[in-house]
C-alpha cells in the first residue's frame, strides 16, 4: 500500500506530461542553458548545453529532491524560476498525500466492510443452523420441561401424603394411648381379683366377703370387662385406619386397575376424618358405581385433594358434601363445601402451578393442578363452581372405560 | 512510531494535533508556523478543504541537524475532527510520536470534547499504541470566547488523569508555542528511551527543543 508519509521522489513530483511546459517557461524567462536533474544527477528535463552551471535545490518538504542547473550569470532568474518549479512539486505532493491517503482509506474502509460482511455471513449460517435444529432442540427442552414437571408432581404427592401420615399418626396415637391406659388398670385390678381369689383358695366355701368387700369385686369385674372391650374396639380402629391406609400404600405404583370407585370414595372419606381438626361434618351420599379401568392411587389423591381443599375452606366449622353416582354411563363425582369460596380473580388462577392462597408452607400450589391432570389422564372433566362467602363446589365427570381400550 | 533512516540519515518523528471539530487544531498549527523559527522550517500544507472544514490533514514539517549530520524531521498533522472522517483520522494517528489533544472551551462543546477524547483513546487502541505511556498533551483552546468552562472545572476534572493541560487563544497565538514546548519535552524523552538521542547524537532536551522553535542562533 502506497503510504502517504513516504519520501517522494522528484519523478513523482514532477509529472513528466508538465516537462515541455516548464521547459518553454523557463525560455520565455530568459533562460537559455538549464536543466532539472533529480539527486542521482539524472536531468527530468534539459535545454541548451550543460558547461559551467551552477545549481539550486528543489526542497518540496525540507530536504532537496533535485537541483536546478543555470548560468551563473542567470542567478537572480534561476531563483524564480526554482520558486515556479517549487511551487508545482508542492501542488504535485499535496495533491499525492490526498490521493494516497484517500486510496488508503478506502482500501482499510473496504476491508473492514468485507470482514464485517464476513461476520455477518458467519452468523447468518449459524441461525440457519439453527434454525434446522430447532425441533430437535424444542423436543429436548421440553423434555427436560416434562421432567422437571415430573419431579413437582412427586413432590406433591410427597407433601400431601406427609400430610396425610400427620392426621394418621395422631389417629392412631389416640386408640394407642387409651388401650395401653386401659391395660395398666387391668393389670392393678387383676392384682387385687387375685386377692381376693387366693382368700378363697386358702380358706375353701368358709370364706366370706363383707359387704363393702363384695360391691368392690363386683365393680372390679364389671370394669374390667368393659376395659377390655373398649379396648377391643381401640385395636379395630387401628386396623380400619391400617386397612384404609393401605389404598394409600401403593401411591408410587400407580399401575392400571379394575375398580369400583365407590369403595375408593368410602375409604378417602373415613382416613381424610382422621386427618382433620377442624369441626367437619362430612355427608357422604355414595351411590354404587360401575367398575373402570384406571389408576386407583391416583384417584385416592384426586379424592383426597379435593376433600383437602374443601377442610382448608372452612374456618372453623362447616359441612362437606361428597357424592358420586352414574350419570349418563360416565362415573360423577362432587366435593362441595360451605367455605370461604373464591373471588373471582382466584377462581381464574386456582388451576395455575404454584397458585396458593395459602399461607407460605402451607401448600404447594399444586393441588389442583395436579388433580386436573388425574382427572384429564382419564378423559375426563373437572369444572368449578364457586361464590366468595358461598362455598366451592368441584364436580368431575370420568368416562367408563375398558380395560382393552 | 518514529522512522529511522540510515540511508539518508533521517529520523522522522509525528506530532498529531487531535480533537473534535472546529476546535481549532489547524489554526494552531497557523499559528505554530508563524511562531516558529527552527533550523528547517517547511512550508504549510494545507490539504483539500470544505467550507474551511480539513477533509485531509494540514501538515508542517520542521527540522533540526544534530553534529554528526543527522537530520531530525518532526512531521507535524492536524486530523479531520468531523465525526465522519474516523478512517483518516486513524490514518493519519497512525505510527505517531506525540499528541496535542485541542479541546474546545466552550460551554457547549464538553460532549464533544470527550466525544473527541474517547474516540482518540479508541484508535490509539486499535493502532497498537499505548494511551499511557505515548506523550499527550491537552490544550484547551478559545479562551477568549465568553460563555467557556472555568479553568477550576477543567482543573478539577483533569487533575485525575496523568496528562497536563494548557490554555490557549490559538486565533490570538496565546498559548500555541506553550502547548508545543510542553509536547516537545514529552517527545524528547520517550524518542530518548529508543533512540537515545544524548548518546547517539549528543542532542540535549534544551537543545533539541531550542533547534526546533528558535533555531542554530544562541
Amino acid at each position: 500500500m502506497e503510504d502517504f508519509e513516504r519520501v517522494f521522489t522528484i519523478e513523482e513530483l514532477l509529472p513528466s506530461r508538465s516537462y515541455c511546459r516548464i521547459t518553454k517557461a523557463l525560455q520565455q524567462m530568459g533562460m537559455n542553458h538549464f536543466s532539472v536533474n533529480n539527486l542521482e544527477g539524472t536531468p527530468l528535463l534539459q535545454y541548451g548545453q550543460d558547461n559551467g552551471l551552477n545549481q539550486i535545490d528543489l526542497s518540496a518538504e525540507l530536504e532537496p529532491v533535485g537541483f536546478l542547473r543555470f548560468e551563473p550569470e542567470k542567478l537572480e532568474l534561476a531563483e524564480s524560476a526554482a520558486n515556479f518549479i517549487l511551487e508545482v512539486l508542492q501542488t504535485n505532493w499535496r495533491y499525492q498525500m490526498a490521493s494516497d491517503i484517500h486510496l488508503q482509506v478506502s482500501k482499510q474502509d473496504y476491508y473492514d466492510l468485507k470482514s464485517k460482511h464476513q461476520q455477518l455471513q458467519e452468523s447468518e449460517r449459524r441461525y440457519r443452523e439453527l434454525s434446522e435444529h430447532l425441533e430437535d432442540k424444542v423436543r429436548a427442552q421440553l423434555k427436560v420441561i416434562e421432567d422437571s414437571q415430573r419431579q413437582l408432581y412427586e413432590t406433591e404427592k410427597m407433601a400431601s401424603i406427609g400430610q396425610l401420615a400427620a392426621g394418621v399418626a395422631h389417629e392412631i396415637n389416640n386408640p394407642i394411648g387409651f388401650v395401653s391406659s386401659n391395660l395398666n388398670t387391668a393389670i392393678d385390678y387383676l392384682q387385687e381379683l387375685n386377692q381376693f381369689f387366693s382368700r378363697f383358695l386358702e380358706n375353701g366355701t368358709n370364706s366370706t366377703l363383707s359387704d363393702k368387700e363384695s360391691s368392690e369385686a363386683e365393680f372390679l369385674l364389671e370394669d374390667f370387662g368393659s376395659l377390655l372391650i373398649e379396648s377391643k374396639e381401640g385395636t379395630q380402629r387401628v386396623a380400619r385406619i391400617v386397612a384404609d391406609l393401605r389404598a394409600f400404600s401403593n401411591v408410587d405404583q400407580s399401575e392400571d386397575a379394575w375398580i369400583k370407585l365407590s369403595d375408593n370414595l368410602s375409604q378417602v372419606a373415613r382416613i381424610f376424618l382422621t386427618s382433620v381438626e377442624k369441626k367437619i361434618i362430612l355427608e357422604t351420599n355414595i351411590s354404587p358405581l360401575l367398575p373402570t379401568w384406571c389408576k386407583p392411587a391416583h384417584i385416592n389423591q384426586l379424592l383426597l385433594n379435593l376433600l383437602d381443599n374443601a377442610a382448608n375452606a372452612i374456618t372453623q366449622q362447616g359441612k362437606i358434601t361428597l357424592g358420586c353416582e352414574m350419570v349418563n354411563g360416565s362415573i360423577f363425582l362432587e366435593v362441595k363445601d360451605t367455605g370461604v369460596g373464591m373471588d373471582e380473580e382466584t377462581k381464574r388462577k386456582a388451576f395455575l402451578p404454584f397458585y396458593t392462597t395459602r399461607e407460605v408452607g402451607g401448600g404447594t400450589g399444586l393441588g389442583l393442578t395436579v388433580s386436573r391432570d388425574i382427572v384429564l389422564a382419564h378423559n375426563g372433566k373437572i369444572t368449578m363452581e364457586s361464590q366468595l362467602g358461598q362455598g366451592t363446589t368441584i364436580q368431575v365427570i370420568i368416562p367408563l372405560k375398558d380395560k382393552s381400550r | 512510531m518514529s522512522d529511522w533512516n540510515p540511508t539518508s540519515n533521517i529520523l522522522t518523528l509525528k506530532i498529531v494535533y487531535y480533537g473534535p471539530a472546529l476546535s481549532g487544531k489547524t489554526t494552531n498549527l497557523i499559528a505554530l508556523h508563524d511562531l516558529l523559527q527552527p533550523s528547517f522550517k517547511g512550508d504549510m500544507q494545507i490539504l483539500e478543504t470544505k467550507d474551511d472544514r480539513t477533509l485531509f490533514f494540514d501538515l508542517f514539517p520542521l527540522g533540526l541537524r544534530t553534529s554528526d549530520n543527522t537530520l531530525i524531521k518532526l512531521k507535524i498533522y492536524t486530523v479531520p475532527g468531523q465525526v465522519v472522517h474516523n478512517s483518516t483520522r486513524k490514518a493519519v494517528l497512525s505510527r505517531c510520536d506525540g499528541i496535542v489533544f485541542v479541546a474546545d472551551s466552550q460551554l457547549n462543546q464538553s460532549e464533544n470534547n470527550a466525544e473527541s477524547f474517547n474516540n482518540l483513546a479508541q484508535n490509539i487502541r486499535l493502532l497498537g499504541l499505548n494511551l499511557k505511556t505515548l506523550p499527550l498533551f491537552v490544550q484547551f483552546n478559545k479562551r477568549d470566547l465568553p460563555a467557556i468552562e472555568s479553568i477550576e472545572n477543567i482543573e478539577k476534572r483533569w487533575s485525575e488523569t496523568p496528562w497536563q493541560v494548557q490554555y490557549a487563544s490559538a486565533l490570538n497565538k496565546d498559548g500555541v508555542y506553550e502547548t508545543f514546548i510542553k509536547l516537545l519535552e514529552l517527545v524528547y524523552r520517550s524518542v530518548d528511551k529508543d533512540y537515545h538521542l544524548m548518546d547517539n547524537y549528543k542532542l540535549t532536551e534544551s537543545s533539541f527543543i531550542q533547534q526546533l522553535t528558535k533555531g542554530d542562533q544562541d
